[in-house]
């Protein structure tokens, strides 16, 4: 459907019967006055054809074809008389001027002795004309010209005291032929005038209802723009209330009431929204570590605490793809399993190792939330970091307390025997034997009573220190309690005797490092004062094992029996017990 | 100028009467009264002229005029039919016996009449008064209106070729020459034009082929195209355009008619055929003065006239 303002529908609605009439007008006056060119036409013509017979007579009485052929010439000056024919009904005698439609033109005028031949052969011609007029059909009308018959007849002069007239002589006839060039053309000119006119006409209540409508469209107009102004936001935009059309100003008030309603709604909105807005900023410029990744994985936004943290600022940061954190420390699964978990769950949670900018790795708590994952184009993620590196510190100090022995960094008896549960379960499926030997210091007792606990604790690092040198990496060395030292050799031989060989070869070697001097510094206010020199031996229980034969209770238990003979025999010593 | 001119013709007129009227009361009171039947042809102006007048002209004499409009002819007793015209003259021929005396009939037409009726009732006294003037008097007309022309034209269709002997010796009478043209399938105008290149006058002979209502106009402005006056034979023609005529009005016909019923009554005898004998000169003057011809008053052609009447007789 067309839309129109309403300028011009009310122009439209005024025009179109003012339209209407004055085409009907219109059409009627022309109608008439064409009607009445065609009468005039058609008058004049007769009148014509009359005046040129009456004056016809005589030359055709008299053959005068020089007075006729005047006549003829002088009657063709006529307007719109195209063409004339004077015809003698007795003798066929001829004479044309001017032009027929509908007849070739005559040819160049020829010698009076063969005019009577030529004047047959162009009445031949003329045949269609002279059958269409005659004295029954006086006037033929075709599409370019009015044609009239006129028969010339014999003016009466009574002879006789009665004044008795014979019947009239008919002595030849006339035809005119009338152009309607002119009539056509003066009908085709009183068109345009007329149309001319109406247009004019037309053009004046146009443009007063065009100026006129101004006072109804520019107030609709103005609210219009005020609506559309409100509809774009300009929310300030109020119609002027003063209106001369009742309705107008109605609609001007409530189109005011209603802005001014949606401006303090807006602004109500506008308040929660920078509040809320404000604090999402605080809650962004928190202490953890914050980065907004777009759908496109690039990032969008870090805040302070993220460049404080990996070193790269928010310039640097933005439109980067957040790989350049990565540590290298986590393989594609890792990565794959996380995005997972997020496209499942919108959230992941879990700790990665990143690299700041200055190539330091870090652990950081990270937590990964989607947000808008209905929409991928308006999709994001927001992850925040922690920095836990301190927390890992204090994690694998935990860790060392309560595995290690915290004084000589061995496993303790937990790790011990956990170590060698694992040990006996290998071992049963190698089929390779184990041994556990028991250490216990001889004389350590008396130089912790003497020197202290500092020179004993020293001592026992030394010792620490003097096992560890002499086992396989796959070995264990542990701190049993006190001064007892448990070292566990794994997967010693499939054979019994080799490996009892093997331990006894590693007890011995033992007992011999042990029983070296040991040089303890004696240390006062953080400096070193005096270096003793002590002595002291070691006896060694071991036990050897082969899967599950005994638990480990069991092994440890042999072991310490072992070592308690040897201490009983003479100390310094190594002594196996048994196997079963 | 219906009246007679002339004072002369008035006092022969007056003596004429009176000896009538001696003649009828010496005849005596045995004399029986003539019962006349008057039949006009037409009820026109002409015919009630000549009525009227035929009827005060027989007043004193012992007849009984029936004046009648009619197509059949009376079988009342009358002793006499007077007819008025071509029409009523051919009735009264044809059905009844008794004598009629024919008026205001071309020569032509009367022979005509005679010739084609007179046949079967030869017994029966039949007469007539033509309407045309004899030829000699239109002759000595021309001679005396234009003595100075000498070439008469005439034209005839071709069925009369006979008369032209007659005529071109009364034209030689006068010492004029006739200029005779005979009027061909041409058309009339050939002919028309030929007899004026030739002639002074162009005398009208009665011959409705010729000249008709229709024809007239053209002759007479191919006529004065020429400068050949043309002379007429009655008032229409001076009226149309003629120079001159010469002609008996109804009156003047009626009168002697008149006569001729009180000669029938004395004598039971019809006079034989005869031509009108008053006659009246009628000129146009505007024509006159257009072909710049000097014609004399009528008076003194009529003079001129009987001079030459005397002369030849």
């Amino acid at each position: 459907m067309n839309k129109y303002s309403i300028r011009k529908q009310v122009a439209l609605l005024t025009m179109t019967p003012l339209l209407v009439m004055a085409v009907c007008l219109e059409a009627f006056f022309l109608h008439d006055s064409f009607s009445v060119m065609d009468h005039d036409l058609m008058e004049r013509g007769k009148l014509i054809s009359r005046q040129l017979a009456s004056s016809a007579e005589y030359g055709v009485f008299s053959n005068n074809r020089g007075f006729l052929q005047n006549l003829a010439t002088y009657t063709l000056q006529q307007p719109d008389v195209r063409g004339v024919i004077i015809l003698d009904s007795g003798v066929g005698f001829f004479v044309e001027v001017g032009e027929f439609s509908g007849v070739p033109k005559k040819p160049a005028p020829e010698i009076a002795s063969v005019q009577t031949r030529e004047d047959q052969s162009r009445i031949v011609q003329f045949k269609d004309i002279l059958e269409a007029v005659n004295l029954q059909e006086p006037a033929s009308l075709d599409r370019e010209s009015l044609r009239l018959f006129q028969p010339i007849v014999a003016a009466q002069v009574a002879l006789d005291e009665q004044g008795t007239l014979s019947e009239a002589n008919q002595i030849g006839e006339v035809i005119v032929e009338m152009s309607l060039e002119g009539t056509n053309g003066r009908k085709q000119r009183m068109l345009w005038v007329t149309v001319g006119s109406t247009v004019l006409f037309l053009i004046f209540p146009m443009s007063l209802i065009f100026l006129g409508s101004r006072s109804i469209v520019t107030p609709i107009r103005r609210l219009s723009d005020v609506v559309e102004a409100l509809g774009n936001g300009d929310l300030d935009a109020r119609a002027p209330v003063a209106q001369n059309i009742i309705e107008l100003e109605t609609l001007s008030k409530g189109l005011n009431d209603m802005a001014d309603k949606l401006q303090k709604a807006n602004m109500t909105l506008q308040q929660r929204m920078d509040q809320a807005m404000n604090i999402a900023a605080i809650a962004f410029e928190s202490h953890e570590g914050m980065m907004i990744v777009g759908s496109d994985c690039r990032i969008m936004r870090v805040n302070k605490a993220f460049t404080r943290m990996t070193g790269y600022t928010q310039e640097e940061a933005i439109g980067q793809n957040p790989h350049m954190l990565n540590s290298g420390r986590h393989d594609a699964d890792f990565f794959r399993e996380m995005w997972e978990t997020i496209n499942e769950t919108g959230v992941w949670h879990g700790e990665i190792w990143n690299r700041r900018k200055d190539g330091e790795v870090y652990p950081a708590m990270v937590n990964i939330t989607a947000v808008s994952r209905d929409v991928p184009e308006r999709a994001c993620y927001i992850a925040t970091y922690t920095d836990i590196t301190h927390k890992k510190v204090a994690e694998e100090e935990i860790k060392n307390l309560a595995f290690n022995d915290a004084l000589t960094q061995l496993p303790n008896r937990r790790v011990l025997i956990d170590r060698l549960n694992q040990t006996m379960a290998v071992s049963k499926r190698t089929k390779h034997y184990s041994a556990l030997m028991f250490i216990d210091l001889d004389n350590f007792k008396p130089l912790n009573d003497k020197y202290g606990h500092e020179v004993g604790d020293l001592l026992l690092v030394e010792v620490a220190k003097r096992l560890v040198c002499c086992v396989r990496e796959v070995d264990t060395v542990a701190r049993f309690g006190g001064d007892e030292f448990v070292v566990m050799l794994s997967e010693l031989n499939i054979k019994k005797e080799e490996s009892i060989f093997h331990a006894e070869i590693v007890a011995e070697k033992i007992r011999a490092i042990l029983a070296e001097p040991y040089l303890l510094e004696i240390r006062k206010n953080g400096k070193v004062s005096t270096t003793l020199e002590y002595r002291c031996t070691s006896s060694i229980g071991v036990r050897m094992f082969l899967g599950h034969q005994s638990n480990a209770d069991e092994v440890i238990k042999r072991a310490d029996l072992a070592m308690y003979r040897a201490k009983r025999e003479g100390s310094n010593s190594v002594r196996f017990c048994e196997m079963d | 100028m219906l009246k007679p001119s002339g004072s002369e013709n008035r006092f022969l007129t007056l003596l004429m009467l009176l000896a009538c009227v001696a003649m009828s009361m010496s005849i005596g009171a045995q004399a029986k009264t003539l019962n006349v039947s008057l039949i006009l042809s037409e009820t026109g102006a002409p015919y009630q002229q000549f009525a009227n007048t035929f009827k005060e002209a027989l007043a004193a004499r012992n007849v009984d005029v029936n004046i009648v409009v009619s197509d059949v002819v009376s079988k009342a007793r009358s002793d006499l039919i007077v007819t008025v015209g071509l029409k009523s003259a051919e009735l009264a021929i044809s059905q009844s016996d008794i004598p009629v005396l024919v008026t205001m009939v071309p020569e032509s037409g009367y022979r005509g009449l005679t010739n084609n009726v007179a046949a079967r009732n030869d017994g029966q006294l039949v007469s007539a008064i033509f309407l045309d003037q004899p030829l000699s008097r239109q002759i000595d007309f021309i001679k005396a209106a234009l003595p100075k022309l000498g070439r008469i034209g005439v034209l005839y269709s071709s069925g009369q070729g006979a008369d032209l002997e007659m005529v071109r010796k009364v034209v030689a009478r006068q010492d004029l020459v006739l200029v005779a043209q005979q009027v061909s399938d041409d058309g009339l105008f050939p002919a028309l034009d030929k007899v004026l290149a030739d002639s002074d006058v162009l005398l009208v002979m009665p011959d409705t082929s010729i000249y008709n209502s229709s024809n007239i106009r053209n002759i007479l402005l191919t006529s004065y195209r020429r400068s050949v006056p043309l002379i007429g034979i009655s008032m229409p023609y001076v009226k149309a355009g003629a120079l001159c005529a010469i002609f008996s009005t109804p009156e003047q016909l009626a009168v002697q008619a008149a006569e001729a019923v009180s000669s029938y009554l004395r004598t039971k005898r019809l006079p034989s055929p005869q031509y009108p004998e008053n006659f009246m000169i009628e000129i146009n003057r505007q024509v006159e003065r257009s072909l710049e011809i000097e014609l004399p008053m009528q008076d003194a052609i009529r003079v001129r006239m009987e001079s030459m009447g005397r002369e030849v007789r």
